[in-house]
């Protein structure tokens, strides 16, 4: 993998989830950079440069994660905490991606700074739009707050407080 | 060798009589024969000396006698002839086990001497022992030939052995009697021996507890440590005289105990006299008396303060008459009233009190008979000192019974009022105005009274009653007190109000009761009691203090009323809520993960056999198509039911957010919402003017889109859908209902009753889609509302949904009208 060029993290422990959403990221043209991990402390590691991750750099960050809420070892809840809660990491967009609609997982994640909420839906055509469009969004249609280099991260970090 | 002596013993019997016959014929002897002559009579005397003092008899081996001895035929009464040829049995008794016998043949069976005690039966049937040696004589083989038995008469000895034995367990017996005794004694009296010196030996418990002197600080002292100062020495010196002199004492003694308090003992003293008639020691024996004790001494007191009293009444003449009417006793105020010396008038007639003309009108007479006919008799008159002046005087009588209702004179009290005369024309004129204005004033007090005396009854009849002076003692109870309580009066009456507690305030919250009350202010609360039988009741209780002259409280009126069943049912609710909270918990969590775990796989389905379908689809044959398709819409149904039934779930939990809206924007929300599913149908809304009502608008806006949905559904197959909404006040309470009415396919009333239910549906899947939940969910958030939802319907006529939001009663009975749910 070229560390400098990664497009999205995704967070997903199931092997059938995480197939099909490569599947429908792979139909959208949006699989070049794409970097999987299978539970809540890898995601933690990945994002805080730390462990198996300790080479990557704060300041090539991924531009989108895809989240899961239910990972096994630590929560999706604690990592979009603490990485929304950590000035080297908050501006990354974080997309959660659940099966549940349960109004307090709403709440809380939006509370927590989530930039998007997405239920999975049942129907394949359905999911796939949705993983199409949130791809299309945050990687094109968006603008990153970072576009490259340490030096613009380390204003745009200030900037956003 | 005892053995052979006994053996030559017996054997000699012939060899005698023929040494007798011998020494008689005088034939010549050899010193041999001398030797064995001299030996003979040795054994002869010897035999002899037997015979008089033993018992002798020989048996076979078979035990049947073949010889006796005299003093054998004197002890058993049988003559000689009688006895030789018998068997020995004859004179068994019956006494001695057979085990006896048995080990005594074994015995001499066996060639060796048995000695024992036998118990035998005379002829006559009495009863006599024998010490009995019975020794064997011996074949030359060894073998026993013979049985010789010695016996001695040990009737006596054992008859004294039995009177010994009867006597000792006599005198255990009553030695035991004595013990029991002493018990008893020491469970009822105070018991306590001293020497002649007055030094304690022995206290009974008894005597320890009531002189609170532990035993080792009483025993070695005088009897005087207790000594209470009361009696003269007088007293002590009759009683040691009457006990030194062997004589018993009794009297009653007033005692100190070790903490100074006073006990009065009924005392028995008795001296245990030694040998020579001198006392040996003391044994008192004593009963506490204290509450009689105390109880007389109250009753003199009483009796010498009011001997104290009289004398010290100066004001009024007190004196006691005999039946006819004579002075008897005369207290001071008389002396000085009357003006006679106590000698002088104690025995007089009492007419001499009287002015002259009532002593002619005879009414000293006249006024004994009136006060012995009406109980009392009082007048104000002039009456007469000794020195013949008037005065005026209040005069009672009051005749005197004594125990046994017989009349035993009256007393006579009187006073002078001369100068209380005069000033009372001056006080009467007062008393009349008083009296008028005091009569108008009872006039209202009882009309007040009257009313109070009402309010106390209503209060008696539903409220519980009790009063209690400051320290908390019950001085009143109404019934309905001891009712509740299941105490009676008079064991309620003088309790302190705490025998009622149930222990389960806190201290600090009687604390806070007492504080409340001990500052004149009312003090209101809900208290846990325990009734006599142990169960436990609820009370609202007000506390009002009285307050007495210092403004102090002086009493305090307690009303209250039973809440036990409020409070029991409000126990109940808290422990219902406990139970569907965790309920609601416990369904949270699962649809929590019902939310999760059932949706995952279903999207997975969804996913791989789409992908299937797209990347092989021209690999497949069109059946296999057609089954990638059917599990698609499996899917997707199922996705859909997971949806709704989390959804109804969720309806169940959510904590209603009532607030004021109008319901014709909510409706037109959902008609929006819906519209999608009816592009390029005719359908006609009538929507009539809606009302604003008090609900849960999030709630409400799921009943119609439920109920729209439903209706564009089941109006598919008509040309142009009717959908109506409208609202009716209902007649009876004016309370809106709501109406949803289509002219779909209808239903049969029949089938009314499955429309509210989970999962249920009227039509086939493949006509009309569903789940089954939508009118589930409508009737959840209706009674959630406290409301009421029903349906009527004909097939192929349309259906009409009703609906109220509020408290709603029954509805009015309408034709063809069903009633679903009712109050949840």
């Amino acid at each position: 993998m070229n560390v400098g060029e990664l497009d999205i993290l995704l967070v997903e422990d199931n092997q059938d989830d995480m197939d099909l959403a490569l599947h429908a990221l792979r139909r959208g043209n949006l699989a070049n950079n794409i970097f999987v991990v299978r539970d809540g402390e890898e995601a933690l590691d990945f994002l805080f440069c730390r462990g198996a991750y300790a080479h990557r750099s704060f300041a090539l960050p991924p531009k989108l994660v895809l989240l899961d809420l239910k990972l096994p070892k630590v929560d999706g809840m604690v990592v979009l905490k603490q990485t929304k809660s950590d000035t080297r990491t908050k501006t990354i967009p974080i997309v959660i991606m659940t099966s549940s609609k349960e109004e307090r997982d709403l709440a809380e994640s939006y509370k927590l700074g989530v930039n998007s909420y997405i239920q999975k839906p049942v129907d394949f055509d359905q999911f796939r739009d949705t993983v199409k469009s949130v791809g299309l969004y945050w990687l094109v249609t968006n603008q990153a707050p970072v576009t490259d280099g340490s030096k613009q991260l380390a204003g745009a970090t200030h900037d956003s407080r | 060798m005892n053995v052979d002596m006994e053996t030559q013993l017996i054997e000699g019997e012939r060899p005698v009589r023929n040494l007798e016959k011998t020494l008689t014929e005088r034939e010549p002897a050899t010193d041999q024969l001398a030797d064995r002559q001299s030996a003979l009579k040795e054994l002869a005397d010897q035999k002899f000396a037997l015979d008089q003092h033993a018992i002798v008899a020989i048996t076979d081996v078979q035990g049947t006698i073949t010889y006796v001895n005299d003093k054998f035929c004197a002890i058993s009464q049988y003559s000689r002839e009688q006895l030789i040829g018998q068997n020995h049995r004859i004179l068994n008794s019956g006494h001695h086990p057979q085990e006896f016998f048995q080990q005594m043949y074994h015995t001499i069976a066996n060639g060796k001497v048995w000695h024992g005690e036998i118990k035998n039966r005379a002829k006559d049937g009495s009863i006599y022992w024998v010490d009995t040696t019975i020794v064997p004589s011996l074949t030359a083989e060894g073998k026993p030939r013979q049985y010789v038995a010695i016996r001695a008469d040990i009737t006596e000895r054992k008859r004294a052995e039995s009177a010994l034995k009867e006597s000792l367990a006599t005198s255990d017996r009553a030695l035991k009697e004595l013990a029991d005794q002493k018990f008893a004694l020491d469970q009822h009296a105070i018991v306590a021996v001293t020497d002649v010196q007055g030094t304690i030996t022995y206290v009974n418990d008894k005597f320890c507890a009531i002189s609170q002197y532990p035993k080792e600080d009483l025993i070695g002292q005088n009897h005087r440590i207790l000594n209470s100062g009361h009696h003269p020495q007088e007293f002590f010196q009759q009683m040691y005289h009457t006990i030194a002199n062997g004589k018993v004492w009794h009297g009653e003694i007033k005692n100190r105990a070790k903490d100074g308090s006073i006990y009065w003992v009924d005392t028995t003293i008795v001296p245990a006299l030694s040998t020579e008639g001198k006392p040996r020691q003391y044994v008192a024996i004593r009963a506490d008396i204290t509450e009689r004790k105390r109880a007389e001494e109250a009753l003199h007191e009483t009796q010498e303060r009011f001997r104290l009293l009289l004398d010290g009444v100066k004001d009024y003449a007190i004196y006691m008459l005999d039946p006819e009417g004579h002075v008897i006793s005369w207290n001071e105020g008389a002396a000085r009233l009357k003006g006679y010396r106590n000698e002088e008038i104690l025995g007089k007639h009492f007419s001499c009190f009287y002015v002259p003309e009532d002593r002619e009108a005879d009414k000293p007479a006249r006024q004994l008979r009136e006060s012995l006919a009406n109980g009392r008799f009082e007048e104000q008159a002039q009456r007469v000192r000794k020195d013949g002046s008037a005065f005026w005087a209040n005069v009672v009588i009051t005749p005197m019974y004594d125990d046994h209702g017989n009349h035993r004179g009256f007393s006579k009290v009187a006073r002078d009022i001369t100068q209380t005369r005069a000033d009372e024309r001056e006080i009467r004129k007062l008393n009349d105005e008083l009296e008028r204005r005091v009569e108008e004033r009872t006039a209202q007090l009882e009309t007040a009274n009257k009313e109070l005396t009402d309010h106390k009854f209503a209060l008696d009849q539903h409220a519980i009653v009790a009063m209690t002076d400051v320290q908390g003692t019950i001085t009143y109870v109404n019934d309905k007190f001891c009712s509740v309580s299941r105490y009676s009066r008079e064991e309620l009456i003088g309790q302190n109000h705490r025998i009622m507690n149930s222990g389960h305030h806190p201290r600090e919250f009687f604390q806070e009761m007492y504080e409340t009350i001990g500052d004149g202010e009312v003090w209101q609360g809900e208290m846990k009691n325990r009734a006599k039988d142990g169960s436990f009741y609820w009370l609202d209780t007000t506390i009002v203090p009285f307050a007495g002259s210092e403004g102090k409280p002086r009493q305090y009126a307690t009303i209250r009323a039973d809440i036990t069943k409020r409070k029991q049912a409000e126990e109940r609710v808290q422990q219902r809520t406990v139970e569907l909270e965790t309920a609601n918990k416990e369904l949270e969590a699962f649809s929590y993960s019902v939310s999760h775990d059932l949706r995952a796989p279903l999207r997975h389905i969804s996913g791989f056999s789409k992908l299937l379908v797209e990347e092989f689809g021209s690999a497949l044959d069109p059946a296999a198509q057609h089954y990638l398709e059917r599990i698609q819409s499996g899917t997707q149904k199922m996705g859909l039911l997971v949806d709704e039934l989390l959804n109804l779930a969720r309806v169940g939990r959510h904590v209603l957010h009532p607030q004021r809206a109008g319901l014709n924007s909510i409706v037109a929300e959902v008609i929006a919402i819906l519209q999608p599913d009816n592009e390029g149908r005719q359908v006609q809304w009538m929507i009539a003017e809606l009302p604003e009502v008090d609900c849960d608008p999030v709630l409400v806006k799921q009943i119609f889109q439920n109920l729209l949905a439903n209706a564009l559904k089941f109006t598919r197959p008509r040309a142009q859908s009717v959908i109506e909404v409208s609202c009716q006040k209902k007649e009876e309470d004016g309370q809106p209902v709501f109406m949803v009415r289509d002219n779909g396919i209808g239903f049969n009333m029949k089938y009314v009753d499955k429309l509210f239910g989970v999962f249920q549906r009227l039509h086939r899947p493949e006509d009309f889609e569903g789940t089954g939940i939508g009118l589930v969910t409508v009737q959840r958030i209706v009674h959630k509302h406290g409301g009421r939802v029903w349906a009527e319907g004909e097939v192929d006529k349309g259906a009409a949904f009703y609906f109220t939001l509020g408290a709603g009663k029954q509805a009015g009975s309408k034709s063809n009208a069903a009633i679903a749910g009712g109050q949840s």
